[in-house]
This record gives C-alpha cells, structure tokens and sequence, in this order.
C-alpha cells in the first residue's frame, strides 16, 4: 500500500508539475553562500553540536557539518543555521526510493 | 525569515542551560510552542539560547520535567528597561522635566527688538505691542502670527509709514519706517528786507526785488534794503523780496579776567571702600586702607537687598575715593587777554545769525585791578543784516 502510495505521488510530481516538497513531504533546504542554512518541514533535531546537525526527515536523516554553528530560529518545522557550512549529507532507510 | 523585533522588544532573556543535551532541550521547546533563537554551543550539554519573557511560564513548566539547569545570563527589551528605569525615577524625572522646561522656554517671546524709530515712537511701539500681549515671557502659541501684528499695527499706529515684523525663535523683531511730517515752508509774505541794525554794507544779493542800497553804504535801522515793489510807478505790484545783505558793524566789549585761578582736576587714583551698613553703621570689609592723598572726593554707593520685596534691615556700601590735585596758576596777562578775547568771542558771536563772523578785532584798553584783568575790546563783526518786513496793504 505504502509502495503504491510513493508510486502515486511520484507520478504526480512527475506529470502534474507539482512541487516535490508538497506532496512527497519532503524538505526544502534554501541556502545563502556558506553562511545560512534555512530548511523547512524537518521533524525535529538530533543533534546539534558547534560543527554537526543532524536533523531527522520524514525518510531518514540529515546531517549537516561546517564549524561555528548558531541556530538562529527554531520553529516545529523550521530551522535556520548559521555559520561556516563544509558539507550537508543525507542518509537514511529508503534513499533508493527518492 | 520574520523580522520578530516587535515581539523581542515585549522582552526576552539569554538563558544557559546545563544538565541537558540540546536537542532534547529544542525539541521540547518546540513541542511546547517556546520561541527560541541564537542557540549556540558551548560544550556537551552545556548551551546559550535566547527565549522570550512572555515563554517563562512554559519554560519553567517544562524544566521541571527535565534534568536540567537554566542560568538567566541577561535580561534585554522594553519591559527590563522600564523597571531598571524605576530604580533611576529621579533621574527619569530630571531629564523630562528639563526637556519639558526646554520647550516651555523655547516657546516665549524672549526679546523685543524695535529698528528705526525714534525714541517716543519706539515707547508708543512698546505700549501698542503689549496692548497686542507680545510682552516678554508671553507664550507664542497664543499670539497672533506676524502678519496679524502687522496689520494691527500699521491699523493703530498713524505715525508709521510701514512695519515689518520679523520672528525670530524667541524674539520678535520689528522694523519700522516712520512717516516724515514734512513741515510746510511758511507762505512767503509779500513785503521788504530792512536793515535790523545800523551797519555799512559789505556785500548784497537781490534774488528777487529792487535793491535800495549799494554797497559801502551806511543804513540806519529800519531802512529798506530791498524793496518789494517793482514796476513802473503806475503800474506797481507787490511781491515779498528776497535775498541776502551782508553788514558790517562795530562791536565794543568790557571783560573781567581773574587773573589768579583755582582749579582741582582728579589724578586717576582711584580706591573702592567696600562695607555693610546696618542703619547708620558701616562695617568696612574691603580696602579700608584708603588714599595716601591731601585732597580727596568722596563717592558713597548703597545697594539695598529686596529679597522678596522684603527691605532687609542692612545693605552694601561701596565708597569710590578719587585723589585731587591743585591746579594753582598764576595766569599771565597775555593769557588773560587771549581768555578774555576767546569768550568774549564767543558770546558775542551768539548773540547773532549762524552766518557771523569776526572780521577784526583790537584790544583798545586794559588794567590789572584787584588780582583782575579788565580789559575792553572792539570787534568788527560781518552778519546778514536783512529782515522781512510785510508790507500793509491799504493805508
């Protein structure tokens, strides 16, 4: 059922012209150089050290690393980072799927 | 982002929090709806974050369900400020109060300035713009604009040609232009010029009739010098001549010179006495020494203290001392005579026109007499001796 579900949206995006981020619930990540970080629809924190973030997704996780990191805002769904960005990192149960 | 400057200045504080790791922490604060921002990292379970003042309630509600410590570090925002300016009422007070004060004082006419009127103008000038309320420590919300005053102005006053009222900050500035009353010359009367005095005319000019005279010529007083009929003498018509006779005349003086005169003159040294009188009593405070001098004039000042209209019962003195000096000459004759003869002058020639002058002048005798000089001079004196004289009709 879950499968068909994906399979749905999925063909949505593709011959609708849906935005992803709406209908497959998945994060929106805006960047400014490597100074801010501002991701919508995260599902809440994991981890949040001077150097690494790890914020969990509805599939998986995130994990940002740089150096400095401030969190600006933080909001249910929200998070706005600051600092020196080197490397943001995915990695989670069904990355195949995506 | 939401600029949410609006709620931070409802006041928020920085916290440190320890004992708990941070992503428990936030996501906790998110589940309760606390707002919080700035997070920064310090070392394991150690935090600073920012929260709002209006959150504290939530905040202490969900640290009772944690294991963790939350340090208030600073306090920021309107609600902080106004209560650490509670402490401070004094000073709040001092510094409204002066601003009031400032604007209050900056809103009265200070200065009433009047150009170019002469001084009994410029007190009806006084008199009508206070009669107007624009007298000093007045409030200029509750005056007329400068343009009212104007018109006002140039409504009651008949002596001025024009006003300009100018404000400048506090003080009002008025230029006036007064009206010239042009004096009408006196109707020329149609008559004769007639000598005023015994004299030898030096030297005429006949602007309009017949002259009577020639030059050289003695007149008696009251003798025409010029005439103010012309014509033929069947067909005469009267006008009022005019013109300029200059007359020559002898002028015989007795003077009386002291010849040994006294005079003081002040030196300049100059001592200030200073002192307190109570009734008739001076205590001297200052400078009591005086002047090494023989001769001295004194100045005694008195200032009274009115202090709310009350006389108090002493007052300040000051006493100038000036130092004299004798003049004690022995004027010789010669400067007698140059005296006599200067003032003599000078009496004589008020006795006459603007126009007079001493032609020649002769010492005819002098005689020292009981420490006096007397002499008696003789001057020559050239003045206008012409003098209007109407003619009567109908004799």
């Amino acid at each position: 059922m879950r499968r068909f579900q994906m399979w749905i949206k999925r063909w949505m995006v593709d011959h609708m012209d849906l935005p992803e981020d709406v209908v497959m619930d998945l994060p929106r990540i805006t960047m400014i150089g490597q100074v801010h970080i501002y991701i919508e629809n995260h599902k809440g924190l994991i981890k949040f050290t001077n150097n690494e973030l790890r914020l969990a997704l509805s599939e998986g996780e995130m994990i940002i690393s740089g150096e400095r990191f401030v969190i600006k805002t933080i909001l249910p769904e929200e998070i706005l980072l600051e600092g020196y960005i080197h490397q943001i990192s995915y990695y989670g149960k069904n990355d195949q799927t995506i | 982002m939401k600029n949410q400057w609006v709620q931070r200045s409802s006041g928020y504080m920085t916290i440190r929090v320890t004992g708990v790791s941070t992503e428990l922490f936030l996501n906790q604060c998110a589940k309760r709806n606390i707002v919080i921002w700035e997070i920064k990292y310090e070392e394991e379970e150690k935090f600073i974050a920012n929260v709002l003042l209006a959150d504290l309630s939530k905040l202490k509600k969900m640290a009772k369900h944690l294991p963790c410590k939350i340090f208030f570090i600073e306090k920021k925002g309107i609600p902080f400020l106004v209560s650490k300016l509670n402490q401070r009422k004094g000073m709040v007070a001092g510094v409204i109060g002066f601003l009031l004060f400032l604007v209050t004082l900056s809103n009265m006419v200070w200065g009433i300035e009047i150009d170019g009127a002469s001084p009994a103008l410029e007190h009806k000038m006084h008199e009508t713009i206070s009669e107007l309320g624009i007298q000093k420590g007045k409030f200029q919300y509750f005056l007329p604009s400068p343009e009212e005053i104007q018109q006002e102005i140039m409504n009651e006053m008949d002596e001025v040609t024009w006003v300009g009222v100018t404000k400048q900050g506090a003080s009002y500035q008025f230029q006036v232009v007064e009206k010239e009353i042009v004096e009408e010359a006196p109707p020329t009367i149609s008559g004769h010029l007639v000598a005023s005095r015994k004299a030898v005319i030096h030297d005429m000019f006949v602007e309009k009739g017949k002259a009577m005279v020639k030059t050289n010529q003695v007149v008696e007083k009251g003798d025409i010098l010029v005439s103010g009929l012309i014509g033929k003498e069947d067909d005469q018509r009267i006008i009022a001549a005019k013109g300029s006779v200059t007359g020559e005349f002898w002028y015989g003086v007795k003077v009386k010179v002291p010849l040994h005169l006294m005079a003081e003159s002040l030196t300049g040294n100059i001592n200030r006495k200073h002192g307190i009188g109570i009734g008739e009593v001076t205590i001297p405070i200052w400078g009591w020494r005086g002047l090494d001098a023989e001769e001295t004039v004194k100045e005694t000042f008195s200032i009274k203290w009115k202090p709310f209209g009350v006389t108090m019962p002493f007052n300040y003195k000051f006493t100038d001392e000036y130092e004299l000096k004798s003049l004690d000459k022995e004027r010789i004759k010669d400067e007698a005579l140059a005296i006599a003869s200067e003032e003599s002058k000078k009496e004589l020639l008020g006795k006459f026109s603007d126009k007079a002058e001493v032609v020649d002048e002769k010492v005819l005798h002098q005689m020292v007499d009981g420490g006096k000089v007397k002499i008696s001079l003789h001057f020559r004196i050239m003045d206008e001796i012409a003098v209007k004289q109407p003619i009567i009709q109908g004799d």
